[in-house]
């Protein structure tokens, strides 16, 4: 019987060994890495971009530090797209072209997919579009197989179209990113998506089916808890109400935009919810709300 | 982090069985423990009456318990008819002229069912008589010490024996107070030569010297009486010497009066030295208002440093326990360090666990925000 106690204890104690391995790869500072990586991208979403642009600089040390080259494009990719988003485009470019520079000696072709794209967006915010294009169908062409870039680039090719006003191409585009997205669960994604759709029904004067559309894209968004996105949609929403004189409807909207806005710092989204705030209260005969908005309106910075 | 454990059925299925297997067990210990699978031997007797006597009885010999009583019941002859078993162990002491005898206690601490051996060469069979130590047989078998019946030892008998020697100490300790007692009455009569004697002829020599000492301290007395007239002589002297020199302290201490009340005076010798038209001027002819001010700032200074004191001493008071609970978060990230290392390499999940984390970029749709 004692015998038998000591084989099964023996069992035990072996099977919870905390005895180190002999052949062993080290991923810690990979794993630190990825953890900062996914802070940077929690800031990222929220708008917080000083705090992301850190996180993301920490992540590109640490792929550094270990020469980990995938993880190095990676993290300069993310860097450079939240140095795009602050505005900071002298920086944005440097780190995108370093990026791709690096993706092209390392011809792993989802790597330099996810290169190209940013590089794209970038050009367009920069106002190059024809270069834009050129980055967007390259890494389209060059999708070995779809993941979760290939409805980016759908719908960052259909944002060009839509600037052309090429609006059934641009739907098209936007549709089938739409259904890639769906099929694979990209929420965030869904909303962006939902919303260009909506854009394109406002330019052809579809007002109702634009606010349906809108509809949709917040509710994606608000699943999805996209901060920046929930901001456009409610503010699409607010002007598409005003549109068909939805006065009060149209102010609901624009004040829930107001407090996104400034809950992400986004002046611009800011400015634009408080001057339609104004205008709605004035049209609603609120004039005493109507200068406390305006006030807000004067203090903020130009 | 996820954690995936491999073959999780198996593992499952693994550890039902090793349940069912130690249950099993479980259950053939308790057997053993309880004699399920031991051989027992059967003997049979008759007692006068079944008092203090009910199957599961046990059977003691020199102590240890080597069988019960199976059985109790009354017969056709008005005796009781007794079955009882000796465990296999004790089989070879159950030997030819053994017997049983209902030991009671007579202070009432119980009852008892012995075994005494015989000393006969044979065993005896299975389902054998055995005699009682009370029935005629067995007395005569005890009468010809053909049975092992070890000497009584109740707690009476014990109880008896430990009061001698208690006695005896008394009885010692009570002889020895006499003794004491007629040594004292022999020296306070003054016919004993022990040291007690001693003392008490100490005590009346030193008696004897008393009067002569007497005179001596009167002599002494008289000689300090002529010499206490000399000093007092001496201290009067002093005291003239110190009326000279309090005069002297009484012209320093006018000359110092007249400093201060120069210092005093607004007009005097220090602000003539200290500018008249500066800072000190202004302080000293104001109506007190910069001096009001400089006290109330002095006041506000005291209180921030009182205050400031507080903080310090209350952080220092708080320092040990932030030490103690960084020390404590140190030994909780070791131990955690320790057990997710311990879960890490278990063989059981090791392939379940990630051990690297993906890495992936940014990217987003882009929106286009104009309203034409």
């Amino acid at each position: 019987m004692k015998i038998l106690i000591v084989v099964f204890s023996a069992l035990v104690f072996l099977g919870c060994s905390s005895l180190p391995r002999g052949a062993q790869e080290v991923f810690d500072t990979r794993n630190e890495a990825a953890n900062f990586l996914r802070l940077g991208d929690g800031f990222f979403s929220q708008g917080q971009m000083d705090s992301a642009i850190q996180f993301y600089t920490e992540a590109l040390r640490a792929n550094q530090r270990v020469d980990f080259v995938e993880g190095t494009i990676l993290a300069r990719s993310s860097l450079g797209r939240a140095f795009l988003r602050a505005g900071r485009m002298q920086d944005a470019q440097r780190e995108l072209n370093d990026a791709y520079f690096d993706a092209t000696l390392l011809q792993e072709p989802a790597i330099l997919g996810v290169t190209r794209n940013n590089l794209g967006e970038l050009y367009y915010t920069m106002g190059n579009k024809p270069l834009a294009l050129e980055f967007f169908t390259t890494a389209l062409e060059s999708q070995e197989r779809e993941d979760n870039l290939t409805p980016i680039l759908y719908h960052n090719l259909g944002i060009l179209a839509f600037d052309e006003r090429q609006f059934d191409q641009a739907q098209n585009l936007f549709t089938e990113a739409l259904r890639l997205n769906r099929r694979q669960g990209n929420a965030t994604e869904i909303g962006a998506n939902l919303y260009m759709l909506a854009q394109i029904e406002l330019r052809q004067q579809n007002i109702a089916a634009a606010y349906d559309l809108a509809q949709q894209a917040l509710e994606a968004d608000q699943r999805a808890e996209n901060s920046p996105g929930i901001g456009d949609d409610l503010e699409l929403l607010g002007f598409l109400s005003r549109r068909m004189n939805r006065y009060p409807q149209a102010f609901n909207y624009f004040r829930r935009a107001l407090g996104v806005a400034t809950q992400l710092d986004n002046l611009e989204l800011t400015r634009n919810a408080l001057g339609n705030l104004v205008e709605l209260s004035q049209l609603m005969n609120d004039d005493e709300l109507a200068a406390r908005y305006r006030e807000l309106l004067f203090r903020l910075p130009n | 982090m996820k954690f995936k454990i491999k073959y999780a059925d198996q593992i499952v299925g693994l550890f039902v069985i090793l349940s069912f297997v130690a249950f099993g067990m479980v259950v053939i210990l308790l057997g053993i423990n309880q004699r399920w699978f031991a051989k027992n031997y059967t003997f049979h007797t008759v007692f006068e009456s079944s008092a203090s006597l009910s199957p599961g009885t046990s059977i003691f010999m020199r102590g240890f318990q080597i069988g019960k009583i199976d059985r109790v019941k009354l017969n056709e002859h008005n005796l009781v008819d007794v079955d009882f078993h000796i465990f296999d162990t004790y089989y070879p002491k159950v030997r030819e002229f053994s017997l049983l005898e209902l030991s009671v206690s007579p202070i009432g601490l119980g009852t008892q069912l012995l075994f005494h051996p015989g000393r006969g060469a044979d065993l005896l069979e299975e389902g054998s008589f055995i005699y009682t130590s009370d029935s005629p047989q067995g007395r005569r078998i005890i009468e010809l010490e053909l049975a092992d019946i070890p000497p009584k030892d109740d707690t009476i008998t014990r109880l008896l024996s430990n009061v001698n020697p208690l006695l005896e100490n008394v009885n010692r300790t009570l002889t020895g107070v006499n003794r004491t007692i007629t040594e004292i009455n022999t020296a306070l009569s003054g016919e004993s030569s022990g040291p007690l004697g001693d003392i008490v002829f100490d005590i009346r020599d030193t008696t004897a010297q008393v009067p002569e000492t007497m005179t001596m301290v009167n002599t002494l007395i008289f000689d300090a009486q002529g010499r206490l007239g000399d000093l007092l002589d001496q201290v009067q002297n002093i005291l003239g010497e110190s009326d000279t020199t309090m005069g002297h302290i009484a012209g320093i201490t006018g000359n110092l009066l007249e400093t201060t009340e120069s210092l005093r005076d607004p007009t005097g010798l220090v602000p003539r030295l200290l500018d008249p038209q500066g800072s000190l001027d202004t302080l000293l002819n104001d109506d007190n208002q910069l001096f009001d001010s400089i006290m109330a700032m002095m006041a506000e200074l005291e209180e921030s440093v009182t205050t400031v004191g507080r903080i310090i001493s209350s952080v220092n008071s708080e320092v040990p326990r932030l030490v103690s609970i960084l020390n404590e978060t140190k030994v909780a990230i070791e131990l955690t360090q320790d057990v997710l290392e311990g879960v890490r390499n278990n063989p059981l999940i090791r392939g379940g666990i990630p051990e690297r984390e993906t890495q992936d970029t940014q990217y987003n749709s882009i929106r286009v925000r104009s309203f034409e």
